[in-house]
């Protein structure tokens, strides 16, 4: 038994060290701070290899953040990311493919600092669906928990942080980098290709889509702390280019969408009367925009058949590009945009039947024109072969997962420690 | 803490391992029992203490330490339960058993019943009779259930002079010891007061550790890489069910039979967890599971699932209130009332009493197939028809088990007994695959009691009325050693994305 018991111990021991040693030394999500090797680790290629959660649980727990930026995959490109490039301090801490789940641990999170100022947060319809409800690494990441140090231990025994450090090494070893889906300029018909398959999937996307209201009332817990103690919440619902949109409506869930709309408007609206203790934007500590809706610069007609050129707003139709969201942002601040063609409106319940009937008002206008001609023969043709729903398991919020939100509202900062 | 988090693997376990050792060479088996006593403390206050906002705190001020008292009230519900069961066992004693030991059982089942029971009577009381009398909303603290029935077989223990009540702090390692403390095995003192009261055993230390760990291996995997894979799947249909869909008839039984194999590869992992733990230092637990789902009754089901469990019910309600010395009738209905109480000491819900209710109706069939039925008839190859339907019978039960709601349950079976039409929706190719993979090793692997057997003393698997049949061991070689790490390596690095277990909530 002795030998037995031994060699359990030393493999075990050995195994744990080599791979936790190993991933902490090639560190690709640049959390562990240890140093680079020349030739090998020199180059963080990997940082946002899992969405970002590692890296950005790891940055707020930290703490001695004052302003940030929460949202999808349409934050991460939406918006500038580089800080120098933000107002106020604010960094871009969007994350690909999150949810409101992730999205209300962050802000938690955040707020635990008394440094913590505003939270602007980017929502749509997705991010409330119960197709997803947090990635792989969002369990190693200090999102989970707020211990920025257990999270540095998990993350380093993690397969995801191996397979990221093999890649980082590879792409330092050979010089290539990770692949970028956006560029400046595409081969001829890659775009319009991108576009259409695109309109396609999103529409069988949209089928299988399911609204869990639970999840608006685990994000509304977490604005209700927060903007209760003195942190300015903006929220912001994207725009997504008119293809998108349409792809949605002919899925059947325009009405989800405008309920959406209505339910997001009453939840801000609920704790608007709340002052901040220190604003980055005029009004109150809890505000609500409408980027959405078939604007005139989500329906800038999608790229033609041989162009080469980037589209000049959106990467493609769920992607918009970064002067668009430097633009809402001067918007929310109550500044103009630098391109007329975007606008926004603030969500009130005073404001939601007009917006939402100009919003039709500019759908139909849209679909008379030739995209719109394009898109709705594009989707009839998908509609008539009886595409089945693009249908994932769906998840719902546990026990814990509350829990883990309460214990992190729990250690939210009181709103003296934000004067 | 639970058993799979950093804190516990890196940290508390570790240290506790190098301490009880140290102290238990260097200073004396005492001194170790009761610093493995204080560090199950610890264990147990870690749920509250990494949880409470310290932070609030304002200074040393009468406040802040009333404040803090409050943080950490679990902790001291538990250490005022061993207090109290303690000075009672002493005075039974001295002064006899009389009224005594009625005293100590009603004090701990009225601790359980206030705070487990108390706002369930309370919203049943206000549904029947329109009264509004108010909920208390004090949380359930964690292993209430559990501890209040250790401290209930403590006393009756000491009452049939099967023990002695023993130094205060061997009481309260009895009642905390951290392996079982959340969620079983549930221990009569007498099975480890020799134990703890063995100042002379020597310690093996290499095969504790090499036993231990093993064990530890394998329930950790049960739970990470099984139990956790499944999860998803068993979650979804319950919850969609709880929304109000109602799920086709294969959705439902592929749902239905996933949280069946979650629920034994959770829960069945935890034992072997603890089982591990108590054996890395020294201590042999009983035994709770024996390959469940290979039952071919009801009344076997119950000897092979949470054996403990149903050793406390058989010990000390079935059989004090009569058993089966007084007839057919009386058997059945003194069945049924254990097993519906069985059913609501798991939660305050009467989805739960339905599960034992169903659970004792099923004995008491099994009772009267057993007189009546043509004896023999599920014996050689037809066994496989009576595994199938005690499996069935189980997965049925366990709807009212997981489900919320009158409601959830209701859509549920609906779609198991065919009224929702055939339901496809829902069935994915990897649901499919981890059933076929679970149901795969629950009937043709031994569970790890068997499959350890040759290391477990005879006691513990007499106590879970064991005979273990020949077959596949475990083998104490290097290759096997190296195997274990692997196993164990691998559990660690999935460990992160792991709930609790199934039976904390109890």
């Amino acid at each position: 038994m002795p030998r037995y018991a031994v060699t359990l111990l030393i493999a075990l021991f050995a195994a744990l060290a080599g791979f936790s040693g190993f991933n902490a030394l090639i560190d690709p999500f640049n959390i562990t701070g240890s140093p680079d090797i020349p030739g090998l680790t020199s180059r963080d290629t990997r940082i946002y290899d899992d969405g970002g959660r590692v890296h950005v649980g790891d940055e707020l727990a930290r703490g001695g953040v004052r302003a940030i930026l929460l949202g999808s995959s349409r934050t991460v490109d939406g918006f500038p990311r580089d800080p120098a490039d933000l107002p106020d301090g604010f960094i871009n801490a969007g994350m690909r493919g999150t949810n409101i789940f992730e999205l209300s641990q962050a802000a938690a999170l955040a707020a635990q600092s008394g440094d913590l100022r505003c939270v602007v947060i980017g929502l749509d319809l997705d991010e409330f669906g119960t197709h997803s409800k947090a990635k792989s690494t969002y369990w190693l990441s200090a999102l989970r928990d707020g211990n920025a140090d257990f999270a540095r231990a998990r993350v380093a025994l993690s397969p995801s942080t191996f397979g990221a450090s093999i890649q980082l090494l590879a792409d330092n070893l050979t010089g290539s980098e990770p692949r970028v889906p956006w560029a400046d300029t595409y081969p001829a018909g890659a775009q319009r290709a991108r576009y259409e398959s695109g309109a396609r999937g999103i529409y069988r996307y949209y089928l299988g889509y399911r609204f869990d209201p639970e999840r608006l009332a685990l994000f509304e817990r977490v604005l209700d702390r927060l903007t209760a103690e003195g942190v300015q919440v903006t929220g912001f619902i994207h725009p997504l280019h008119a293809w998108r949109e349409e792809a949605m409506f002919r899925a059947g869930r325009g009405e989800d969408y405008l309920a959406f709309r209505v339910a997001l408007t009453e939840t801000f609206a609920r704790h608007a009367d709340r002052m901040p203790s220190h604003a980055c934007q005029p009004g109150g500590a809890a505000q609500l925009y409408d980027f959405s809706g078939f604007r005139p610069f989500a329906a800038v007609n999608a790229p033609a058949a041989e162009a080469t050129a980037a589209h000049p707003t959106f990467y493609e139709p769920s992607h918009y590009l970064p002067h668009i969201g430097a633009d809402m942002l001067a918007i929310m601040r109550g500044e103009a945009p630098a391109d007329p063609r975007v606008t926004g409106d603030r969500l009130i319940p005073e404001t939601l039947a007009e917006t939402a009937s100009a919003m039709e008002t500019r759908r139909a206008a849209w679909l008379a024109g030739a995209d719109g001609v394009t898109v709705s023969a594009l989707l009839d043709a998908v509609i008539a072969t009886a595409p089945s729903a693009e249908v994932e398991t769906p998840q719902f919020l546990n026990r814990d997962d509350e829990t883990s939100v309460s214990d992190k509202l729990a250690r939210i900062a009181p709103r003296a420690a934000r004067r | 803490m639970i058993f799979n988090s950093f804190e516990f693997l890196f940290l508390f376990l570790p240290g506790v391992l190098l301490t009880y050792y140290l102290a238990r060479r260097y200073i004396s088996h005492w001194t170790a029992l009761s610093l493995l006593a204080a560090a199950s403390f610890f264990f147990y206050a870690w749920w509250d203490v990494s949880r409470a906002p310290w932070h609030e705190l304002d200074g040393w001020t009468v406040e802040s330490l009333i404040r803090s008292l409050w943080f950490i009230r679990h902790v001291l519900l538990l250490l005022g339960s061993v207090i109290i069961n303690h000075i009672v066992a002493r005075l039974m004693r001295r002064w006899g058993n009389q009224p005594l030991l009625a005293i100590g059982i009603i004090f701990n089942l009225s601790l359980l019943g206030f705070f487990k029971y108390a706002d369930f009577l309370a919203s049943n009381i206000n549904a029947l009779t329109g009264l509004d009398i108010p909920e208390l909303g004090l949380g359930l603290p964690l292993a209430i259930s559990f501890f209040s029935f250790q401290q209930i077989s403590y006393l009756v223990d000491v009452a049939r002079r099967k023990t002695e009540p023993g130094r205060f702090f061997a009481h309260a390692l009895f009642v905390s010891f951290f392996p079982h403390i959340v969620a079983g095995p549930l221990i009569q003192h007498h099975q480890i007061a020799s134990q703890f009261n063995d100042t002379t055993r020597k310690d093996d230390l290499w095969d504790n550790l090499g036993v231990g760990l093993s064990l530890f291996a394998i329930g950790l995997a049960k739970k990470v890489l099984i139990a956790e894979s499944i999860e998803p799947y068993a979650s979804s249909l319950f919850a969609m069910a709880e929304r109000g869909d109602t799920p086709g008839l294969v959705a439902a039984w592929f749902g239905a039979v996933a949280y069946a194999l979650q629920i034994f590869f959770d829960f069945s992992g935890y034992s072997d967890m603890a089982l591990g733990l108590a054996r890395c230092l020294g201590f042999r637990l009983p035994v709770n599971f024996n390959g469940p789902y290979k039952s071919a009754s009801v009344v076997e089901f119950w000897r092979r699932w949470h054996i403990t469990l149903s050793h406390f019910l058989r010990d000390h309600l079935y059989i004090p209130l009569g058993g089966n010395r007084h007839g057919e009738t009386r058997r059945s209905i003194n069945l049924m009332a254990t097993m519906l109480l069985g059913g609501l000491w798991h939660g305050a819900a009467w989805t739960f009493v339905i599960w034992g209710g169903l659970h004792g109706l099923g004995l008491t069939v099994n009772h009267y197939w057993n007189k009546w039925g043509p004896r023999g008839w599920f014996d050689g190859h037809r066994r496989i028809i009576a595994i199938g339907l005690t499996f069935t019978f189980t997965t049925i039960a366990w709807v009212f088990f997981r489900a919320e709601t009158w409601s959830g349950a209701g859509r549920i079976l609906a779609g198991m007994f065919g009224f929702s039409g055939l339901g496809l929706e829902g069935v994915s190719g990897e649901l499919v695959a981890w059933v076929i993979f679970g149901l795969t090793l629950v009937w043709s692997l031994p569970d790890t009691p068997e499959l350890f057997a040759d290391v477990l003393d005879e006691q513990t698997l007499k106590d879970a009325q064991i005979k273990p049949r020949p077959g596949l061991r475990w083998r104490f070689t290097r290759l096997a050693a190296i195997g274990a790490a692997f196993l164990l390596f691998l559990s660690v690095l999935n460990a992160w994305k792991t709930s609790e277990f199934i039976y904390y909530t109890f």
